[in-house]
């Protein structure tokens, strides 16, 4: 059974919808939902005053309307589903440790920062610093997967531990940055400073790139590693080519400002034609 | 005694007698189906019995390229052994010496979601010398191990499953060639998902027994009651009137269902491809809790 929350009116300010995951409005009938809490700027408005609530929390809950001003959708949840009918804003799928949340929209920024855990699926566009780490914190998402199909903003992956980001659009400027390992994957083109401070990460880009000063590289090769993972991409619903999975790619080594571990994988048309 | 004839095979009233044994699937690929089969070849080689080779192993099937976890094509090999710590022992030097060896290739867990598990990646990658790195793919760990020709790629951890060891088939017809047949027909038809035929081509022609009659030390010794030239001079034997060559086919397998199902399919291959008596190999029914009666087998697959 899915529980719905359809937005009826714009909140006043912006909302904190981070109570409103699965685990918490399991057993909860409609009127229950909407009798609970939430937190509008400054001001604390019950959940039936901005939305209209049906079903029953079970299986999945649905948020409907245009919910940009609605931030930390999903944020937390552990298990179950979430699905965003729509735009949503910041903070979406924050540190969620599992379950699936499905944004079918644009989100906002620090969508899925510091998660550990679960599926992020993002249809539209995410905002600045998706799976990243908040400021003055070192790690951001230290698990899970997220796939954007439109673009991402600035700073994806940044600080990221484990898990993966895959973005099958454009990628903005300092993605990877500060990487401690993992893998962000970017489809489309890749803005500046891609994999700046990366210390045992895996950086992957299509478009050609011209790395960081410290980067050196290695040798061109069919990474056995990326083959599984763009395999995964795939199934998680982006469209990779058999050309990416079976092709070759440049290995450069870095960042040697940092540890040196790291890579920056990208795609070698001319080998692999 | 003959329990009941299929054709012209007399099939014996008599049943065989398995164990219970853990067991691993791996699942091996590589850039060509060449080199997957090579990697599968090795590391199944000196694997027949468990008593000599520490573990029973083979090819379970050829993987098409859409069953592999990295699109390639690939072999699923199955390994048997005595008990958990057995299997992880025989599964980390095989894979370390015979499949990390072998150009292209990567070692997938072939039993994802099993209870037990025994370290593999996460032994082998010491061999990466500080320079190998992890990956984790969907909830599953994989470790790059860097090598000459570019990183190998294996899995951290490996499933062991508990399976059944030992079940099997004694094929004879009037001559070797005739018997052979009847046997290599056998083989063919049980191999399959869930199933492997630890001997050379699945068939063995030296069945044995445990002990021996002239030495205390031999843990088995030739099974003189089912060697046709020792048919005079033996008062037990066991070899039929007419019969010149008897092979034995070994199966072990995944469950009991799996040799069950071998078995039957084993069985009705012989019969229709000359064998003039089958019947097979137990220990009066007190060491092995599996038991798999030929009488149960009539019916064709």
């Amino acid at each position: 059974m899915t529980l719905t929350l359809e937005l009826r009116t714009q909140p006043p300010a912006r909302a904190a919808a981070g109570e409103l995951i699965p685990e918490r409005l399991q057993g909860l009938a409609a009127a229950d939902v909407a009798a609970l809490t939430l937190r509008c700027g400054r001001q604390i408005v019950a959940v039936g005053d901005l939305f209209e609530v049906s079903g029953s929390g079970d299986d999945q809950v649905t948020f409907a309307g245009d919910l940009r001003l609605v931030d930390g959708i999903g944020a937390g949840m552990t298990r179950g589903r979430v699905v965003v009918e729509g735009a949503c804003g910041d903070y979406a799928g924050a540190r969620m440790r599992g379950g699936e949340l499905e944004l079918r929209g644009d989100a906002g920024a620090w969508a899925g920062c510091e998660m550990s855990g679960g599926l992020l699926r993002i249809s539209g566009h995410a905002g600045a610093r998706l799976g990243g780490a908040y400021p003055g914190v070192r790690v951001g998402m230290t698990g899970g997967e997220i796939v954007v199909s439109g673009d991402a903003g600035e700073e994806a992956g940044a600080g990221m531990r484990r898990g993966l980001v895959a973005v099958g659009g454009r990628t903005g400027a300092g993605a990877g940055l500060r990487m401690l390992a993992g893998t962000m994957i970017a489809l489309r083109a890749i803005g500046a400073e891609a994999g700046l401070g990366n210390k045992r990460g895996t950086l992957v880009s299509v478009a050609a790139l011209d790395p960081l000063p410290g980067y050196a590289f290695a040798a061109r090769y069919r990474p056995p590693a990326l083959r599984v993972q763009l395999r995964r991409v795939r199934e998680l619903g982006l469209t990779v080519p058999d050309e990416l999975v079976n092709g070759a790619w440049a290995r450069w080594s870095g960042d040697r400002t940092e540890l040196g571990r790291g890579e920056i994988l990208i795609f070698d048309e001319e080998v692999s034609g | 005694m003959t329990a009941y004839t299929l054709g012209a095979t007399q099939v014996a009233d008599t049943f065989a007698e398995a164990f219970p044994m853990r067991y691993a699937r791996l699942v091996i690929t590589a850039a060509t189906d060449g080199w997957a089969h090579e990697a599968a070849r090795s590391a199944t080689g000196f694997a027949t019995s468990v008593i000599g080779c520490k573990c029973e192993a083979a090819i379970e099937r050829p993987l098409a390229e859409a069953e592999t976890p990295d699109g390639r094509p690939g072999i699923a090999v199955l390994l048997f052994a005595m008990d958990r710590e057995g299997v992880g022992k025989r599964v980390l030097d095989r894979v370390g010496q015979c499949v990390l060896t072998c150009p292209t290739t990567a070692c997938f867990d072939g039993l994802a979601g099993a209870e037990k598990t025994v370290p593999l990646g996460k032994s082998l990658r010491y061999f990466g010398d500080g320079f190998q790195a992890s990956k984790v793919i969907a909830g599953q760990r994989f470790w790059r191990i860097p090598v000459m020709e570019g990183e190998f790629l294996v899995t951290d951890l490996v499933g062991v499953g508990r399976g059944v060891g030992g079940g099997n088939l004694v094929v004879a017809a009037s001559d070797e060639p005739a018997a052979l047949a009847a046997a290599e027909a056998a083989a063919r038809a049980m191999r399959g998902e869930g199933i492997a035929l630890p001997f050379p081509g699945g068939i063995v022609r030296s069945g044995s027994k445990v002990g021996a009659l002239t030495s205390r030390s031999m843990p088995a010794s030739t099974n003189h009651q089912l060697a046709p030239t020792l048919r005079a001079q033996v008062p037990d034997t066991l070899v039929p009137e007419g019969v010149g060559a008897i092979f034995e086919i070994v199966i072990d397998g995944v469950s009991e269902e799996a040799v069950r199902e071998a078995m039957r399919r084993g069985l009705h291959a012989a019969a229709a491809t000359g064998a003039t008596h089958v019947t097979a190999a137990n220990f009066g029914g007190k060491l092995g809790e599996f038991h798999f009666p030929l009488s149960e087998l009539r019916d064709p697959p």
